[in-house]
């Protein structure tokens, strides 16, 4: 007690400082979606009376409801870029390295940005590598799962569970029948796993959208053995056409067809 | 300190910024609530902008500045400060605003053709309705759908234009394929843009402005949604704009030229969708780690277009080198976008505008005589030496005690006149009143550099304590300056120690000429503003003989030009000789004149290329002709390597470091500067008032913040 | 897109139309969670309690988002089922966990699962249904191709994780018998414990099945955080005021629990010191001590301080602000049953009982 007094003694209390007030904000606004600017008034929810009178307690809850979401935001996108540039040496101020990669990576991502390709690489990744046996869920059998439309054929042996099925099968045999002048290089992958009713063949695509499609392509499999029927025009300019055959009921995928027109 | 009393503000430094925390802190309004002493190094406010008026009356500037149409809150300053000063149009050659800057609309950036020879590539902007510091009294930014929509419009209405004036045209490419469907309404852009995507191609010209502007009208109405097909659309309208603009453009230079615009608008479209700029919270300054040209890389534009004269001229001008090496061009994608947008799409009445005599006599001279009116106290030649820093918990931290070195004495003790009259204009001297101080003329005899950071002769130290002597402080010393007037705060403060090394400044170099022919005889027909991208030493000039009239010379002066560029940097300050690095700008630019100088004024140089020195201007003796390289002796040139004078770079990756003037971790303190985070971040006028405005604000709550027009802005 | 003045109107057949939906895709994904939640040993102290309460029924709200977002967005009927089913599930794995956290009585009308069985195996039915909520998201692979099924992995991690950093925020308070909080410090717990994994991520996961993972989901988050956080605070009040039938949980309950709703915390920032002093010891009394006669004066604090009214207004203005986010938001969706669903949500927060 006594040491506290003297250390008052020694230093006597200086008059009050004056002290800067506190800002309502520090930050700029930068986000123009959300911006409550003194001139727009808070939106009316829709189940009040429609006062013309901003509610001040509406006001002020919106506000912090911004002010909450704007920082979680935010720091979602920090921690993104961290965690992407964090990848990347040389990135975030030196130049040299990182430019080459982070360029092969803008390649990239232009690149898987068509519809074509993104789902060209899912279908390639689900159809080729053969599924373990067992454990892991199918695609629930018919008759467990409602799919909105007729119900597809039954499967061989509709009474086994959907889990046991055989580890591999050998692959159907297939026919092509090809109308032609041109050289063709014709290959067909066929899930053997996949639904084996009506199939349908999308229209087979270039890589390029100014290049005509392949219509009508008919993929048919009966008793085991599957069978392709192409035209392809004397006009059809050279290039590789791909694209996907399909259960005609469910949609689900069951292979992929690809052309080269020589 | 009774309660009622005004609260006293010492601000340090005379720039911009301070001299706008300065004018808002002694608005009419705020009723004297605030006492200003202003403390300033040396005889002159201006910092970076100061200038001064040698023999004849001749100005002399730092370098050159230009103020552009987009700076709304510095004009606002100065026409408020104008309006306020009402000034007598009779007496005095710069009465209003409008005598003090006038626009400027023909710009130019030096172009090397194919054949070797240095053309300009002029562009002239259209003027805009409005003027600069208009009032609104409501301000909405453009949010980044709006600039893209704009930047579209922009190439849109560049193909227009080249069809109209069309060259040579090829004959109409007919297409089988069916004309595009006319959007059905406009609520119905997205899949109007679609439908007209999958014809693949964009046939003609008619198809790709119908491409443009359904893809205006889609970034405008709509969040970023499917960001992948407004993509897909982007990279079909690019091919089909470069193609179009290949049948309307023969001319290879022209054509190169043309396409590097829209190129680099189309990358800067691409690049906005790609990076989700017009959803992300941190709207431009997302981007703010990467180089402008390496993001503009990244999102398609061509090596080409992101070297072209066009981009290479505004990197000039915003002297964004790294440590002033031209080897190393950098500034921030963020902070650079969002500057260009603004200045193309948001300026008032001309794109630039320039001043009608030096800087300090049309914008500081006026500030500080309404200052003056207003009550301001000024004490000039006091130099901060350290700031002094209290408080035991963080929570209490603010600034103890300022300690200063007083540089002169004023003769009768009271304030230091600093401004002298040149034809009717009050203007700053090149050298100090030297009659007004105490040992003036030991001073005179010495030629003592009051402004130069290694002078550091002093009459006394002076020390103000916080409650006895002030209240609050504003610092608005240049970045560079931080460590050498601020040490302890530096040396305490891990984020101001992290900023003042990331944000990092450059020394510059600036040469003025007055010659005795007109630059039509020297062989520019139509001078330009200002041109920059040339070669080094100094690549940016501009005619400023509009001046002349306002020196006191016996007959104005048929041309002065200006040129200046950025110097590569010649280290710390500690093992710096300013007076070697004055000798070797002077060095630089006799040879400049020698080699190059004839590229941009044919009929400067003599038959075998050498530079006509009988063509300057003595100001001391304006009749006398040299014919030496001796006469450069009688120009102005000057080595800004004093740490204030530096320039402040907006390097990627620094703009995070840089602390707010509404930061409070000092609960008396402020900053003010364009190194702070001021919103715009870039090194200009614009940028120092805006943080002149948020350290008024800092400390009175005024302006609001939604006054500081851009504060507020993707 | 239906004009506001409309939608006033028609508030009545708004909140019908959520109903509608609701339970529709409600059953549907009641058979998928059943389908998926395999009936094994050990029945009697595991898999029986497993399915106690997805059984007891309950609003199916997130998986009836997710499914309607996915058709909205453009997917085939079923796309979304399976991971609406996980998210379901895991909604249930947390019910469990809470109640025993929060140790509660009553849950959809009838006791928990502790107070049948008991803490411990409480506990463990709990971890079992979390555990449990990933079977479905395999299925994705098949149906939805690996990509896909692999974001919507990533997408369900992040997504519990944030909801579980949210309930610590709670207990923290509970645990510190924190009294000085703001209305911010409020909705950023809810913005993490509720709003995460009821509005925002099953809408995000709905919209990236229905559009192969090409939408832009942050644009939405706002939105849907104004509508979880105006459903998570008509939640608490109906606690307070609502018809115990309708509401299934006890009266008041969550003052007994200590729960710190907008309601609590607005009464102990307007309350006077000595009331605050009385609050804080009276939250700081574990459940089983409290006095009922202290839980009905802070009851009356609340009513003298209109603390009810307050949050009322409060979520009306943040249903107010998802109205005028999700307008602009959802104006690029063909018209659908189910995107009105998505525009209706807002109005139903606030109607239901």
């Amino acid at each position: 007690m006594t040491r506290r007094k003297s250390a008052v003694q020694a230093n006597p209390p200086k008059p009050d400082r004056k002290k800067r007030p506190t800002a309502e904000r520090t930050e700029p606004r930068r986000d123009m979606a959300s911006m409550f600017g003194d001139t727009k008034p808070p939106p009316q929810a829709a189940a009040t009376n429609g006062a013309a009178e901003p509610d001040p307690h509406v006001a002020s809850g919106v506000g912090a409801g911004y002010r909450v979401i704007d920082e979680y935001l935010r720091q979602g996108q920090e921690a993104a870029r961290a965690a992407w540039l964090g990848g990347f040496p040389g990135l975030g101020g030196e130049r040299g390295r990182g430019e080459a990669e982070l360029a092969a990576m803008a390649g990239q991502m232009l690149r898987y940005s068509t519809e074509l390709a993104s789902f060209w690489t899912a279908m390639l990744n689900n159809v080729s590598r053969p599924s373990p046996a067992g454990d892991i869920p199918r695609p629930p059998a018919p008759g467990g799962f409602d799919f909105g439309g007729p119900v597809p054929s039954p499967k061989p042996a509709p009474e086994s569970p959907a889990a046991a099925a055989p580890a591999h099968e050998a692959a159907p045999a297939v026919t092509l029948a090809l109308d032609s002048k041109r050289p063709l290089e014709v290959t067909v992958r066929l899930d053997p796993h996949g639904p084996l009713g009506k199939l349908r063949v999308h229209d087979l695509r270039a890589a390029s959208e100014e290049l005509p499609r392949l219509r009508g392509v008919r993929a048919e499999l009966r008793s085991g053995s599957l069978s392709i029927a192409l035209k392809v025009g004397k006009d059809q300019p050279a290039g590789v056409y791909s694209g996907m055959i399909v259960d005609d009921a469910t949609n689900l995928p069951a292979g992929t067809l690809s052309v080269r027109v020589r | 300190m009774a309660e009622g009393a005004p609260a006293r503000v010492a601000i340090i430094g005379g720039g911009c910024a301070a001299m706008a925390a300065a004018f808002e802190l002694t608005r009419p309004e705020l009723d004297q609530r605030f006492a200003v002493t202003v403390y300033q190094q040396g005889f002159r406010l201006g910092g970076k902008g100061a200038s001064g008026r040698g023999a004849s009356g001749r100005i002399e500037e730092h370098g050159l500045h230009v103020w552009l149409g987009y700076y709304e809150n510095a004009f606002r300053l100065m026409r408020d400060c104008y309006a306020e000063l009402a000034r007598d149009p009779a007496r005095c050659p710069i009465a209003t605003w409008r005598d003090a800057f006038t626009p400027a609309n023909h710009v130019a950036a030096a172009d090397r053709m194919s054949d070797g020879r240095w053309d300009a590539w002029r562009a002239s902007f259209p003027a805009h309705d409005g003027l600069p510091g208009d009032p609104t009294d409501h301000y909405q930014p453009l949010s980044v759908p709006d600039y893209l929509a704009r930047a579209l419009s922009l190439v849109a209405e560049l193909l227009r234009t080249l069809e109209r004036e069309g060259t040579d045209r090829k004959t109409e490419v007919t297409d089988r394929r069916p004309a595009p469907p006319r959007a059905p309404d406009a609520g119905a852009p997205y899949n109007a843009l679609d439908t007209l995507l999958r014809y693949g191609t964009l046939a003609g010209l008619g198809a790709v402005l119908e491409a443009l502007r359904l893809l205006e009208l889609v970034l405008a109405s709509m969040p970023v949604y499917r960001p992948n097909v407004l993509l897909r659309a982007l990279d079909v309208i690019t091919r089909a704009v470069q193609r179009e603009l290949q049948q309307y453009v023969r001319d290879r230079d022209a054509l190169r030229r043309v396409w590097s615009i829209a190129d680099l608008v189309l990358a800067t479209v691409r690049g906005s969708i790609r990076f989700h700029l017009a959803t992300d919270p941190r709207g431009f300054d997302a981007i703010d780690e990467y180089d402008c040209r390496e993001w503009l890389r990244l999102n398609g534009a061509s090596e080409e277009s992101i070297n072209s004269p066009f981009v290479r001229a505004l990197y000039d001008l915003a002297f964004a080198y790294e440590g002033g090496d031209m080897t190393r061009p950098r500034i921030a994608a963020g902070a650079a976008i969002r500057g260009s947008l603004r200045a193309f799409f948001t300026y008032k009445g001309a794109f630039f505008w320039k001043m009608e005599a030096g800087m300090g006599d049309v914008v500081f001279a006026p500030l500080y005589e309404v200052l003056k009116k207003r009550g301001v106290r000024f004490e000039f030649f006091h130099r901060l030496r350290d700031v002094e820093v209290g408080g035991e918990h963080a929570s209490d931290k603010h600034v103890r005690a300022l300690s200063f070195d007083v540089q002169a004495e004023v003769r009768g003790g009271g304030e230091y006149p600093p401004l002298i009259d040149v034809r009717g204009l009050p203007c700053w001297p090149a050298e100090p009143r030297y009659d007004q101080l105490v040992s003036g003329e030991r001073y005179r005899a010495e030629g003592r550099h009051f402004e130069s950071h290694w002078e550091t002769g002093r009459v006394r130290e002076r020390r103000l304590e916080v409650a006895r002597d002030f209240d609050f402080v504003v610092l608005g010393v240049g970045v560079a300056a931080l460590p050498h007037v601020a040490p302890e705060l530096i040396a305490r403060d891990a984020r101001f120690k992290a900023m003042v090394e990331h944000v990092t400044t450059v020394p510059t170099r600036a040469v003025q000429l007055w010659l005795r022919q007109d630059m039509r005889s020297l062989g520019r027909e139509h001078a330009p503003l200002s041109l920059s991208g040339f070669v080094e030493p100094f690549d940016t000039w501009a005619d400023m003989t509009h001046v002349g009239r306002l020196e006191s010379w016996p007959e104005a002066p048929p041309a002065i030009a200006y040129l200046c560029s950025v110097m590569p940097d010649p280290g710390a300050p500690a093992s710096t000789d300013p007076a070697a690095c004055k000798e070797s700008v002077r060095a630089a630019a006799i040879e400049f004149l020698e080699q190059h100088i004839g590229h941009l004024w044919p009929g400067a140089v003599t038959a075998d290329g050498g530079f006509r020195w009988e063509l300057l201007l003595d100001a001391h003796r304006p009749a006398f002709v040299a014919r030496d390289a001796r006469a450069f002796d009688s120009q102005f040139w000057t080595a800004n390597v004093s740490p204030s004078d530096r320039y402040t770079l907006a390097l990627p990756g620094s703009t995070a470091f840089r602390i707010s003037p509404l930061d409070r971790s000092y609960d008396n303190l402020t900053l003010a500067g364009d190194w702070t985070a001021c919103g715009l971040n870039l090194g200009c006028v614009e940028s120092a008032v805006m943080s002149g405005m948020l350290a008024a604000h800092a400390l009175a709550g005024v302006p609001k913040l939604s006054a500081i027009i851009g504060w507020d802005h993707p | 897109m239906t004009p506001r003045a409309s939608s006033v109107s028609s508030a009545a057949s708004a909140s019908g139309l959520v109903r509608e939906v609701l339970s529709e895709y409600g059953a549907l994904a009641l058979d998928a969670v059943r389908e998926h939640l395999a009936s094994r040993e050990p029945r009697r102290h595991l898999y029986d309690l497993v399915t106690d309460y997805p059984e007891r029924g309950g609003r199916a709200l997130r998986a009836s988002l997710c499914m309607a977002t996915a058709r909205a967005f453009g997917a085939q009927q079923h796309d979304a089922i399976h991971t609406a089913a996980a998210l379901e599930i895991l909604h249930n794995a947390f019910l469990v966990h809470d109640d025993v956290e929060d140790d509660s009585d009553e849950r959809r009308g009838h006791p928990t699962i502790h107070v049948l069985y008991g803490v411990p195996i409480a506990v463990n039915v709990g971890d079992a249904l979390a555990l449990s909520s990933l079977r479905p998201l395999f299925v994705n692979r098949f149906l939805l191709g690996p990509d896909l099924a692999f974001r919507i992995l990533e997408e369900v991690e992040t997504m519990a994780r944030q909801s579980i950093e949210g309930q610590a925020i709670e207990l923290g308070w509970r645990r510190d018998n924190a009294i000085a909080l703001t209305d911010e410090d409020y909705l950023h717990m809810v913005l993490k414990k509720t709003c995460v994994y009821t509005t925002i991520y099953p809408f995000r996961i709905g919209a990236l099945i229905g559009t192969h993972g090409r939408v832009d989901v942050d644009a939405f988050t706002r939105f849907l955080f104004f509508v979880g956080a105006a459903f998570q605070i008509q939640d608490d009040l109906l606690n307070l005021i609502g018809d115990k039938g309708a509401y299934g949980k006890e009266i008041a309950g969550d003052l007994w629990e200590g729960k710190r709703s907008l309601v609590l915390i607005r009464m102990l920032q307007l309350a006077s010191l000595e009331e605050r002093s009385r609050a804080r010891d009276v939250l700081a009394t574990p459940r089983q001590h409290k006095r009922a006669e202290d839980v009905a004066w802070l009851r009356a604090r609340i009513d003298a301080y209109g603390c009810i009214d307050y949050a009322q207004r409060i979520a009306h203005g943040l249903a107010g602000a998802a109205l005028h986010e999700g307008e602009r938001l959802l104006s690029i969706l063909p018209d659908s049953r189910d995107k009105r669903f998505l525009q209706a949500l807002p109005v139903w927060m606030l109607e239901r009982a």
